[in-house]
C-alpha cells in the first residue's frame, strides 16, 4: 500500500510567542522547555504556568502553581545528556531567583486545554438543551466563545502570587516525551521539612 | 502486569485490561485479553492472528469432525489469504527530536505491537483522552496512572501509621517504666500484655497482620524484667498492593466513605494522575473529596444514554500523541519497514536511506560546519551506540523501553509492560576498538558515556535497581574503529557518509557483550 498523504503536522498545542522567544534564546532546553510546559498543565495539571529566561544565566525556567494557595514554583527542563548545569550554573540560577522581582514575572499562558470543570459545564448544558427541546446541538454558542485566549477564570479562591526562592523542580526530559522530576533545595532538610510530601 | 483489581467499566476491549468489573475476572481470563490485544508484535500480522481481518475462531462444533477435515482440504484450493504489514506514519520534529504519531490508528498499533513508543500525557500506553472523559463523568477508571497513584496513597497511609504504631508503643513504654503499671486500655490497636512473662512473643504484629490482644484492666503491675522492647510494638503490614510484603493491610483508620447518590464511593483523588514522577497538583490524600464541588455528578452505573456519550466525547479534545524516540523510530522504519517518516521542512516523506542523516547525534563539535556541508557520521555517535544495544535486544523478541526512571540506558520486558515488570535494566559502556578514533571524536569531551567508568556510579545504578527488583545489566558496546569501514562510504576526513551506509552493514561492525551484576555480600551470602 503507497501512502501518498501527508499526515496531519500542525500541533495541536501550538507555541506561545512566549514560548518560542525563550526557544530561540535558550536552544539547549528548547525540547524540554516545550515538553516539560505541556506535562505540567495537561498531565501533572499545574496552573498559570509562564516561562521566562532568567537574567545573566542564560537559562529557561517555568514558574506555576502546583496548588494555586501554594506559591509559584520554578521548574528548570533539561535534556537527558548535558553537562552544561553544573553547581556554578545552580549558584547563578538561585541568586537569579532571588533577584526575580515580581514585574519580572510575565503574565500566565492560556491553558492548553479546558479545565475539567468547564468540560462538565459544558456537558451539563449539552444535557439541558436534549432535555427541554429533545434535540442536541453541539454547536451552540459557547458564553465563553471568544475568551479561548484569556487565563479562565478559576473561581474564588485564594491565589498566592509568592515565589518559592528556595526550591527548583529539575525536569529531565527524553525523546519519548518522558519526564522525570527531580526537587532541589538549599541546604540540608529533612524530608518532613521539604513542602508537597 | 498485576495489579490491584478495582471496580472498573472497562472490559477487555478497553485500554489494558487491568481491573474488571464488579465479578472480578480471573487473572487467566485477563492474561488472555492482553494476550488477544497485545500479543501479536510487529511487522506481520498472519491470519491465523485474532488481530487479522480474514481470521476466523476454529469452532469447537468442527473441530476433529469430518466436516473440519472437509473444509480444511477445500481451503488448499482457496485463494491465498494475504499477510498484513500496515504502514504507519509519523512526522519528525526536530525540537524535541522525536517521531510524532498522530493518526489513532497507527497509535494503537504501533503500541498494541510491540509497546513503540510513549502516550505524551500518559505513562505509557496513550490514555489521556479516556482520564479526561472519566473525569468529566465523574467515574473511576483503572488507568494506570490511576493505580498507580492508588498504590502511591496506600504505601503513604502505611508509614503514616506505621510511624504512629511505633510512636505509641514507645509512648506506652514510657509510661509503663515511669508507672511501673500497665497502661489503660485503649483499643484493639495498641498492645499491652499481662504479667505473665509472655509478653515477648505473642504482641509483635507479625506479617499476617493480627493485632495483638488488648490490655489488661487499669493498674496492674507489671514485672518490668519481664518486658522487651517489642511488647508494646505493633508492626502494621504493607498493603496488598506490595507483592512481596504482608497479605493483609493493616489499617489503623479505614478511608472515609462518602455516598454519593446513594451509592458507596471510596474516598480518593479524581484528578488526572501524571505521566511523570512528579507528584500531581490538584486534591492531597488528605482532602480527597469524591465529589466534586458544584458539578454534575454522573450516575456511578455507566449505564448512560450513547448520545450523552458521544457528546461528552465530542467536547474532549485529544491533544496528546504518541511520541517515539529516535531508536525506535529508526527501528521502525528501517528495521522492520512499518513506518515513514515526514519531514516537515522538506513537506516530503524521508526515504529510508536518509533516515539516518536526520536522526544522528548533533556534537558540540570540532567539526566544522559549513553551510553546504553534508552530515558527517562517526561510529561513536551515542545515538549509533544506544541503537546497537536497542536493535540486539528487539531481535531477540525482547520489548525494549528507555530506563531513565531507574537510571538505565533501556529496562527489557519479557513480553511487555502491561503483562510483567521490567526483569532487566541495561547500562550501556562504550568500548573503543581504536584508541586514536576516542581522542579524535568530536564526542569526546562531553558526558555521553564518560562517567560509566566509575564503580561509584555503578554502585548508585545498582542500589536503585535493586530496590525495584531489577537485574542490572552491563551492555558493553565494541565501538568499531573507522578504518573497518569501506573507503566509499567514507568522506575524505574519515567520517562516514549517512546517506551511503546501509543500516545492516553498519550493525554488523558492533559487537554486543552483556555482563550481568549482582551484589555479593560476603556475610550474609556465607
Amino acid at each position: 500500500m503507497t501512502i501518498d498523504v501527508a499526515p496531519r503536522t500542525l500541533d495541536p498545542l501550538a507555541r506561545t510567542q512566549q514560548e518560542e522567544e525563550i526557544i530561540a534564546a535558550c536552544p539547549l532546553q528548547a525540547g524540554p522547555v516545550h515538553t516539560t510546559l505541556r506535562d505540567l498543565a495537561l498531565s501533572v495539571e499545574w496552573s498559570d504556568l509562564r516561562v521566562l529566561e532568567l537574567a545573566s544565566t542564560g537559562w529557561a525556567i517555568i514558574l506555576g502553581h502546583k496548588r494555586r494557595h501554594e506559591p509559584l514554583r520554578a521548574v528548570l527542563p533539561l535534556p537527558l545528556h548535558t553537562t552544561a548545569l553544573r553547581p556554578s550554573s545552580l549558584r547563578a540560577i538561585f541568586q537569579a531567583l532571588e533577584a526575580l522581582s515580581d514585574d519580572d514575572i510575565p503574565h500566565a499562558l492560556p491553558d492548553f486545554a479546558p479545565s475539567v470543570e468547564e468540560l462538565q459545564e459544558r456537558a451539563q448544558r449539552g444535557k439541558q438543551v436534549s432535555q427541554t427541546d429533545g434535540t442536541r446541538n453541539v454547536g451552540l454558542p459557547d458564553p465563553t466563545d471568544g475568551e479561548e485566549n484569556t487565563p479562565p477564570a478559576h473561581g474564588p479562591e485564594v491565589i498566592n502570587k509568592s515565589l518559592d526562592r528556595d526550591m527548583i523542580y529539575v525536569a529531565i526530559v527524553t525523546t519519548d516525551s518522558t519526564v522525570v522530576y527531580y526537587k532541589l533545595t538549599k541546604g540540608i532538610k529533612k524530608p518532613a521539612d521539604i513542602p508537597d510530601e | 502486569m498485576s495489579g490491584p483489581t478495582q471496580t472498573s467499566s472497562e472490559g477487555p476491549s478497553g485500554p489494558s485490561y487491568r481491573g474488571g468489573s464488579s465479578s472480578k475476572p480471573s487473572n487467566r481470563s485477563r492474561f488472555q485479553a492482553n494476550n488477544k490485544k497485545y500479543g501479536t508484535p510487529l511487522p506481520i500480522l498472519l491470519p491465523s492472528s485474532p488481530l487479522h481481518p480474514a481470521y476466523q475462531a476454529p469452532s469447537r462444533d468442527t473441530v476433529g469432525s469430518r466436516s473440519s477435515f472437509i473444509s480444511t482440504f477445500l481451503s488448499v484450493f482457496e485463494a491465498p489469504v494475504k499477510v498484513e504489514v500496515p504502514q504507519c506514519v509519523g512526522v519528525f520534529d526536530p525540537l524535541t527530536r522525536s517521531v510524532w504519531i498522530t493518526d489513532p490508528k497507527d497509535m494503537a498499533i504501533l503500541f498494541n505491537r510491540g509497546f513503540f513508543g510513549k502516550g505524551t500525557f500518559s505513562r505509557s500506553e496513550p490514555t489521556w483522552k479516556s482520564r479526561r472523559l472519566d473525569q468529566v463523568r465523574g467515574g473511576q477508571s483503572a488507568a494506570a496512572e490511576k493505580l498507580r497513584e492508588k498504590r502511591r496513597l496506600e504505601r503513604k497511609q502505611f508509614k503514616i501509621d506505621r510511624a504512629e504504631a511505633m510512636l505509641s508503643a514507645a509512648k506506652a513504654a514510657e509510661q509503663v517504666l515511669v508507672t511501673g503499671q500497665m497502661p489503660s486500655e485503649h483499643g484493639p490497636d495498641e498492645v499491652a500484655e499481662g504479667s505473665n512473662g509472655d509478653a515477648g512473643n505473642g504482641e509483635e504484629g507479625n506479617l499476617s497482620g493480627r493485632a495483638a490482644s488488648p490490655a489488661l484492666t487499669t493498674g496492674t503491675d507489671v514485672d518490668l524484667s519481664t518486658l522487651t522492647p517489642q511488647t508494646f510494638l505493633v508492626r502494621p503490614t504493607r498493603p496488598d498492593a506490595n507483592r512481596n510484603r504482608g497479605k493483609n493491610a493493616f489499617k489503623r483508620r479505614p478511608k472515609p466513605v462518602t455516598s454519593v447518590n446513594g451509592t458507596t464511593v471510596e474516598a480518593g483523588p479524581s484528578n488526572a494522575m501524571p505521566s511523570s514522577s512528579l507528584p500531581r497538583s490538584g486534591v492531597s490524600d488528605q482532602e480527597a473529596p469524591s465529589v466534586q464541588p458544584a458539578v454534575v455528578v454522573v450516575p456511578d452505573d455507566y449505564e448512560q444514554d450513547l448520545s450523552e456519550d458521544d457528546f461528552e466525547e465530542s467536547i474532549v479534545e485529544d491533544l496528546e500523541h504518541l511520541q517515539l524516540g529516535l531508536e525506535e523510530a529508526w527501528f521502525l522504519s528501517s528495521g522492520i519497514g512499518v513506518l515513514k517518516i515526514y519531514d516537515t521542512k522538506t513537506q516530503s516523506f524521508i526515504p529510508r536511506e536518509s533516515v539516518l542523516a536526520l536522526l544522528q547525534t548533533s556534537p558540540v563539535s570540532r567539526v566544522p560546519k559549513t553551510p553546504t556541508a553534508p552530515p558527517r557520521l562517526f561510529p561513536d555517535d551515542p545515538f549509533l551506540i544506544s541503537y546497537a544495544c536497542y536493535h540486539h535486544f528487539r531481535s531477540l523478541g525482547w520489548v525494549v523501553k528507555p530506563g531513565i526512571k531507574f537510571s538505565a540506558d533501556w529496562l527489557l520486558y519479557r513480553k511487555g509492560p502491561v503483562f510483567s515488570h521490567a526483569a532487566f535494566s541495561l547500562v550501556i559502556v562504550p568500548v573503543y576498538a581504536s584508541s586514536e578514533d576516542r581522542r579524535k571524536s568530536p564526542y569526546a569531551g562531553q558526558d555521553w558515556f564518560q562517567e560509566r567508568m566509575s564503580w561509584k556510579w555503578i554502585s548508585t545504578v545498582m542500589r536503585v535497581n535493586s530496590l525495584v527488583q531489577k537485574n542490572v545489566i552491563m551492555i558493553y558496546v565494541t565501538v568499531p574503529s573507522v578504518a573497518s569501514f569501506d573507503a566509499s562510504l567514507k568522506f575524505g576526513d574519515g567520517s562516514l557518509d549517512p546517506k551511503k551506509v546501509d543500516m545492516k552493514a553498519l550493525l554488523r561492525h558492533y559487537a554486543i557483550q552483556e555482563v550481568s551484576l549482582s551484589r555479593f555480600s560476603p556475610a550474609r551470602r556465607r
